[in-house]
Parts: C-alpha cells; structure tokens; sequence
C-alpha cells in the first residue's frame, strides 16, 4: 500500500510544483520515488499484505513492481531530455506517475474491479502522452488510434469481468477460483465466455496477435521515450495482469480454450516475426520484435505451470533493458523518423553507441552470452516441459527469422558512413549505456530467478 | 582450481588487449603465449601427477540444471593445447598487416580463444552450449567489420547456417536433460540419460546433435557457408575458423555424440561416416579444379576435417586417436597454409594461381618452408600429418572397409591438388602478378620456421602427443554399448 501511496502522491507533487516553481527536482524526486518503492518491495520480498481485498502485495506483486522500478528509474535516467519541455514538464511528470500508479494496480490487484481501475489509470496518461507532440501528424495518429482501440479493448475487459461476475458471482479472483470447479453448465459457460473476452482485452494491451494492430501505428506515431515506455512498463504490468487472471484459471480452461490460447502464441510468433522480417522503419521493426517478445511471454504465461512469475519477471526485465538501450540510441540519432539506414557507419561515428545496439539486439535475438538468451531458453524449456514441442519449434523458427532482421540493424552500422559525425553523448547518457550493456551480461552471469 | 586461469588468462587478456590501444598486439600477443606457457605447465602436471582428470564445479543456475562444470582429461587437454599453440601463431601471423582498429581486432581474437578454449573443457551441456555460441559472435564480427567483398551477405549466411545447427543441438540436450534423473545438464547425467533411451530415440538425439556438428565442420551437403567465408575473410579469422573452430565439431563428437548415444551411433553412424567420406571425396576433387589458391585451402580443410569426423565416427581407440592428433597437426599446418596465402596476397594482390609462378626463384625460402607443409598437408611419413591420417585410416578401415578405402583415395586427391598448387605458383618462370613478389621478413620466415618445425618435431617423435589422450580415450570408449 505504502508503494501506491508514495507513487501518487509523487504525482500530485508533479502536479503542484508547476505553480511552486519547483521542476527542477521533479527528476530526482521521481526517480528518489522509484527507488524507495524498489528498495521497499526488495526489503518486504517475503512478506504479504492485503489491502481490503483489493489489492495484495506479496511474493506476486513483489518482483513485479521491482522489475517495473527498476525499468522505471532507467527510462527517467535515460530518456529525462524528454521532459525538458519549457510548459509541459510538469504535465509529463504527472502523467507518467500517474500511469505508474495505475501499472501498480494493475500488477497487484485481487479484485477484478482494481483491475479496471488499474487498466484505465495506467492507459489514460499513455493515451495523452502518446499525442504529445501536437504538431505531428503521426503522433496524432497515433494518440487517437491508440485510444480508439484502448477503449474499445477496455469495453471487451468490461464485458468480459460483468460474464464472470454473472458466473461466480463475485469480482474477488480467489473466490472465483473457489467457485470454478461445481458452476451448473450453463454458469460454465458463461464462466468461458468471459475468461476469452478478457484475455481478447489482454491480447489487446500486450498486442498479440490478432489484436496487435494498433501497435505498429502507435509506436511509430508516438514520441520515442514513450513508444519505450510503452513496450517497457505498460508491457509489463499487462503481463503481470494477464499472468494473475491465467494462473486464477488455470485449472477451469477446457482444451479447446488452451488450444485458442496455444494458436495464440503462434500466430503472435508467426505473424510479428514474418512482416517484422521486412520493415524498413526501425520502429516500425521494433513494434514488430516487441509482438515478437510478446508471443515467448505468452508460451511462458501458458506452459509454466509453476513459478510462472519468475520466469516473466526475468524476461520482462531483460527485454526492457534491451529495447531501452536500443530506443535510447534511436532517439539519440534522430527524434522522430527513423529509417534502418539512419543507423549506417553509427560503429565508426560513436562506438559505444553501437556497441550497446548490438548488445541490445544480440539479447533480443537471444544469442548467449547475453541475457536474452537465458529468457528465451527457459520460455522454451517450459514449453517443452509442458508437453508442447511444437511450440519449441515454432520458438526456433521465430528466433532465427528474429536473428535475420536484427542483424540488419547491426550489419548496416558497420557500413561505411557518408552521414556527418553526430554529436557527442552526454556523459549521464554514456553511463546509462554502460549500465544497461552491464546489466544485459550480468543477468546471464547471475540470473536473478 | 588449477583448470580456471585457461578461461582467466584470454578472457583478462581480450579485456587488456581492448584498453591498450596502439600496444594491442604486443599486450595480446604476452598474454596468449602466457597462456601457452601455463597450458604446458599443465601437461607437465598432468604427466607428472599420473594423468589425473581435474576437474572443477560450481552451480551456475541451479533452477534450470545448469552448471558451472569445467573438466580437463587428455582429450580436452589435447585440444587446449590445440588452441593455445595456435592462438599466439595466428596473432603473430597478423603483424604484418595493417588492420584499422586492431585493438579491437586482437580483443575480439582473444574472446573468441576464451569461448574455444571454454567449450573444450566445458563438462555441462548448457554451459558447452552457451560457449559454442559465444565463439560464434567474434568471428562473425571480425568477418563482417575487417572482411571482403560481399562481407554482409557471406556472414549472414554463416551466421544463420551455424545458429540453425546450434538450436538443433539446444534442442536435443533439452530433451535429454528432461530424461536426467536429477533434472541436470551435467555431463554424466547426460551420459546417464542418453544410453537409457531406446535406439530410435538415440538417433533422433544423434541427428540433431550431429547437425551442429556437421555444418560447424563442415561435411557435404551442409558445406555451402564455408568456401565463401573463408573467402572473404581476414587471414586471422580464416585461421582461427579452420585451424580453431572447426575443431570445436571433432572435439564435440568426441564428447557430446558418442559417449551420449552410443547405440544410436552405432545404429545411424554409418549414414554419418558415409556422408563424412562423400564430403571428403568431393571436396577434393572440387580442389583438383580451383584456381583461387585461398578457395583451394578451404576445400582441403573440409575434405580433411571430413577425414577426422569419419574416423572418430568409427568409434574405435585409433579412430579417436588419430582424429585428435589430426587436429592438433590440422591447425598447426591451416595455419601455415593460410600465412602462405597472405603473404603471397599481401606482395602480389592476387590468389589466382594461373597468375603467379616461379616465386621459388625469388624466394628460395619460401619455396622450401612452403613445401614442408605441403607435404605434411598430403601425409608424408615423418610430417606430423602422417601420423594422425594413418591412424584414422585404419580406424576407418576397421569399422568399414570400402568405406575406409575410398577415404585412403583421399590422401592421393591431397597428392594432386597440393602439388599442382605448389607447382602453379612456385616453380616455373616467373609471370604476372608474380613479379611484384619481394622476399619474406624476418617476422614471416620466423613464424613460418615455428610451423615446420612443429611439423617435424612432431612427426619424427609423436609419442608424446599420442600418450596425452590415449588413456582418456580408452576410458571413454570403454563399456560403451554400440
């Protein structure tokens, strides 16, 4: 509860410091937040507290939040030049904390009624955000499709928690568990309509296929910093969600729903992999491989039978390292546009920075010794375990299509370059760097499970 | 303890070698013969102390079953010592040219020698698996930043080709290692859990093990990746995939195949070692016709690791034998072969071998050290070449008769294409791009001098090489069921 509380009002103070005059420390305030929530949830790890049967912070929610702090105080660190804005610092401030908030709802929630709270606290902001930059066409684009579809994907959650609750009669997930197992048939099937209903709405948050079009669009559309956002936090808590709401299930899905779900992943893994194999736009691209990553994380969610949140915990924080690393780089080459070719000759212009984009895509390829691999393997290894080879397979074929465009990236950075010399990083920036290529390699070396 | 410091020394040095700028070939260069010097301190200890396996362990991630396993017996030493005889000669080889970024260059050597070296002695199937790939990404780097014409593509290629292989083997050590009794990737639980399966699961596990190894080698028809790499790479990359890495696949064999599924190579092996010996023979007449001299090599090296996989395939003590010293003799002469080609490249600008001639008049000396390897390349009695192909020749012949008398053909195809390359380009009248040629320094007569004599050495008294692994050899092969 304490978690929730500092975080909000972090974002209140956001809120009143414009007229206090006070921006200056809105940085190290946010990020101070971050990590007293961090350092929080680390010293309570092995303990648990309900808050009035809404919300639980435990061995769950723990691990969790410190993914998302951690990914947190990264994209401040990494991205604080987004906030420089003469009018809207403030405004971004307060949206941002607000959305973190809501994404600790959501990573937290017991009662399908928090969960809701939890969705539309973490994604109103984002829909703003996403269109802040007013003058572009595309950001615009992006913010409305981005609403549209939210909303839309908010009304499937809706009308999938109201079925469950004509089912079991109660929004509290664990007396939903309770009451799975002796409903009369025709509660059954009610039951099944809406646990598909509300993992459609998931679907939609965490882009899977078929629900993932939007995700190209808006993560090209918007600014940088939030497109890594975007993948990073509100991917996460989607998925913390979507792991509480399956794992409250698990033992009331008749097969044909686990074959949908499998299909699932499959077409996730297919059809990312396949159109992200021609992309020409580096966003574009890295909508593509974040469907990518989605689909491994719904193998994970879906296979593992137990443990399952520390497997998502440890690819969830590897795969946010990595695209932070490689949307940092990005916005750092160009703001907005961004084709593969602006990457050309980066090796010999600025090597750190290339260095850490080939770190990132090596992990996100999952070609050992970096992090990514260990994420990977184990989604495979739970896939095999859970007696799905085929979905190894599938996993494989995914990831040697995944080596092909990453590798793209990287080979045209060691191309001679005709552009002029950029500038320099910052010195913060370069350290950002360091850590994060750091972090990529030491999470092989310690995996954090 | 005292297996650590062969992955500290390159790993600590590669580190060195990136931070020192201008002095990066001497750094890298101090710290791979350290390491060759700690390598036969090593032996020394291992001869003295009765052969003895050391071994070392530690948990890595235990919730997954892997391990932080190192084991060094004879065979692992055999080929530590491989690579790190290798490694300072390949590094050496490379002063004369003058690589931009070389620090980079040497940094990216050393890691790759750490990974090598790594696989060698790994004694867990997860921690084999992340090392192989490791070694993969610094040679894939160095081919596509330092490499030539075509350099995106070509490693693509290799790089795709390897991986695809690689998830194969990942695959068939995931599906051991759920048949492990004590859910681990240790390698005697992975022995342990192989030999109880049934024959056909056996060769499933055979096949998608022996993949990796087949394209890593590479044995026909998994074989298109490596003319072309070799071809555009830098001379020290061409050096340490063939005289190296491709060893990485014999050695894997050796470990991870047969000991793992006894009866499935008992069973399927002979499709291996038939594919194995159609590799050889084609590759050696695809040898007879090239014109490029570096092409010429890279065909050799697949016939004659094409030889080495048959042999050991056999599964017998003189296969086994045989292919570890060949390898040991493969990489000494690769890289001979290949610092001829450069320093022929380097004068001239050419490899087309219709274009060169007569440079044994202008330089005597390099005609002559020149030949030496030649002829340990086709095996003559008392190069070091002869002792390992006679070996595998017999191994092969035990096992299968026609099958070991098409791969003895071998040796007379090597006879060929290996003579008609030193008569193309050394003798006769001087010609074309030929005139150009200057005599060799004082760094490549001596590095060339460092090559025959290990040739010699080795070929006039193997004993000692021989004695390294063959008692871990016996051990290995023993009570194996095929």
């Amino acid at each position: 509860m304490t978690e929730l509380i500092i975080l909000s009002l972090t974002g209140v103070a956001a809120l009143v410091s414009e007229f206090l005059n006070l921006r200056k420390i809105l940085l190290p305030l946010a990020i101070l937040a971050l990590l007293v929530v961090l350092g929080l949830s680390f010293s309570h790890l092995g303990t648990s507290e309900l808050v009035y049967n809404m919300a639980s912070f435990d061995g769950f929610s723990r691990p969790f939040l410190m993914v998302l702090c951690t990914l947190g105080v990264l994209w401040f660190w990494g991205f604080r030049r987004f906030f420089e804005a003469e009018k809207t610092t403030t405004d971004y401030f307060a949206l941002t904390l607000f959305s973190f908030a809501g994404a600790v709802c959501m990573v937290s929630y017991t009662n399908l009624a928090m969960l809701f709270l939890g969705v539309e606290i973490l994604s109103i902001p984002v829909y703003v955000l996403a269109g802040s930059n007013k003058s572009d066409v595309k950001g615009n684009e992006a913010s409305f499709k981005y609403f549209l579809l939210g909303a839309f994907s908010s009304a499937f959650l809706l009308f999938g928690i109201a079925l469950l609750y004509g089912a079991t009669g109660t929004f509290d997930l664990a007396e939903i568990t309770s009451k799975t197992t002796n409903l009369t048939s025709q509660n059954q099937g009610l039951l099944q309509v809406g646990f598909v209903l509300t993992v459609a709405a998931f679907a939609f948050k965490v882009a899977a296929a078929p629900f993932h079009f939007w995700a190209p669009d808006v993560y090209e559309g918007s600014p940088t910093p939030v497109t890594a956002y975007m993948v990073t936090v509100v991917k996460v808590a989607a998925f913390a969600a979507l792991l509480k709401f399956f794992q409250a299930f698990q033992n009331a899905i008749p097969q044909t729903v686990a074959w949908s779900i499998y299909g699932l992943c499959f077409l996730t893994l297919m059809v990312a992999n396949f159109i992200a194999a021609s992309q020409k736009n580096v966003k574009r691209l890295m909508a593509y491989s974040s469907i990518s990553h989605t689909g491994f994380m719904l193998i994970g969610i879906f296979c593992q039978k137990e443990g399952a949140e520390h497997l998502l915990t440890y690819y969830a924080l590897v795969y946010g390292i990595a695209s932070l690393t490689a949307f940092r780089v990005l916005w750092y080459l160009r703001n907005e546009v961004a084709d593969i070719q602006d990457f050309r000759g980066l090796l010999h212009t600025n090597q750190l920075a290339a260095v850490s984009v080939i770190m990132a895509m090596l992990s996100m390829a999952g070609i050992p010794p970096l992090a990514g691999f260990i994420a990977k393997y184990r989604v495979l290894a739970a896939a095999s375990a859970a007696g799905q080879g085929w979905l190894v397979v599938v996993g494989i074929l995914a990831s040697l299509l995944a080596i092909y465009y990453y590798f793209k990236i990287v080979i045209v950075m060691f191309e001679p370059s005709e552009q002029a010399p950029v500038r320099p990083l910052h010195l913060a920036d370069k350290v950002f760097l360091y850590v994060c290529c750091g972090l990529l390699i030491a999470l092989t070396v310690w995996p954090v499970v | 303890m005292l297996i650590l410091p062969i992955l500290i020394i390159p790993l600590v040095t590669a580190i060195l070698t990136y931070f020192s700028g201008k002095n990066a070939k001497y750094v890298s260069l101090a710290g791979s013969l350290l390491n060759l010097a700690y390598v036969l301190f090593l032996l020394y200890h291992y001869n003295t102390n009765g052969q003895e396996t050391l071994t070392f362990s530690m948990p890595w991630i235990p919730q997954l079953g892997a391990n932080f396993n190192l084991m060094l017996d004879g065979i692992s030493l055999m080929l530590t010592i491989l690579s790190s005889i290798v490694m300072p000669m390949v590094l050496y080889a490379s002063f004369n040219r003058d690589y931009p970024d070389r620090h980079v260059l040497y940094a990216l050597m050393m890691l790759m020698d750490f990974a090598m070296a790594g696989s060698f002695i790994a004694a867990d199937g997860f921690l084999f698996y992340v090392f192989w790939e490791i070694a993969l990404i610094p040679i894939y780097f160095i081919c596509l930043k330092w490499g030539g014409e075509g350099r995106q593509r070509v490693t693509l290629k290799f790089f795709l080709y390897t991986m695809v292989g690689s998830l194969f083997m990942l695959f068939s050590f995931i599906y051991l290692y759920q048949h492990t009794a004590d859910h681990s990737f240790a390698l005697q639980s992975l022995y342990e859990a192989g030999r109880a399966l049934p024959v056909t699961q056996q060769g499933l596990v055979f096949a998608g093990i022996f993949l990796a190894f087949a394209i890593k080698m590479p044995i026909f028809p998994l074989h298109t990746w490596q003319p072309e790499t070799y071809y555009i790479a830098p001379t020290p990359g061409a050096m340490l995939l063939s005289g190296i890495m491709l060893k990485m696949a014999t050695y894997g064999i050796i470990r991870w195949l047969i000991p793992i599924v006894p009866q499935g190579v008992g069973e399927y092996g002979i499709w291996a070692v038939g594919f194995a010996v159609v590799s050889i023979l084609y590759a050696s007449f695809i040898s007879i016709v090239q014109k490029d001299y570096k092409r010429l090599i890279a065909f050799a090296s697949i016939a004659h690791v094409g030889l080495i996989a048959a042999g050991i395939l056999s599964a017998n003590v003189q296969g086994v034998q045989g292919g570890l010293v060949e390898m040991l003799s493969h990489g000494i002469n690769t890289v001979g072969l290949f610092f001829v080609y450069d320093i022929i490249v380097t004068r001239t600008g050419t490899s087309d071998m219709d274009r060169l001639g007569g440079i044994r008049d202008i330089d005597p000396r390099l005609g002559f050290m020149f030949l030496i390897i030649v002829l340990s390349v086709v095996a003559l009695p008392f190069t070091n070449g002869f002792v390992g192909e006679f070996l595998l020749i017999i191994g092969l012949f035990q096992y299968h008769q026609i099958l070991g008398a098409l791969a003895g053909i071998s040796i007379i195809l090597g006879v060929v294409y290996m003579f008609r390359s030193f008569q193309k380009m050394m003798l006769g009248e001087v010609k074309d791009e030929a005139v150009l040629y200057k005599k060799q320094t004082r760094q490549e007569t001596l590095l060339l001098l460092v090559v025959c004599v290990l040739i010699v050495g080795f070929g006039v008294y193997p004993k000692p090489i021989l004695a390294i692994s063959e008692k871990s050899v016996m051990e290995l092969l023993q009570g194996l069921k095929f």
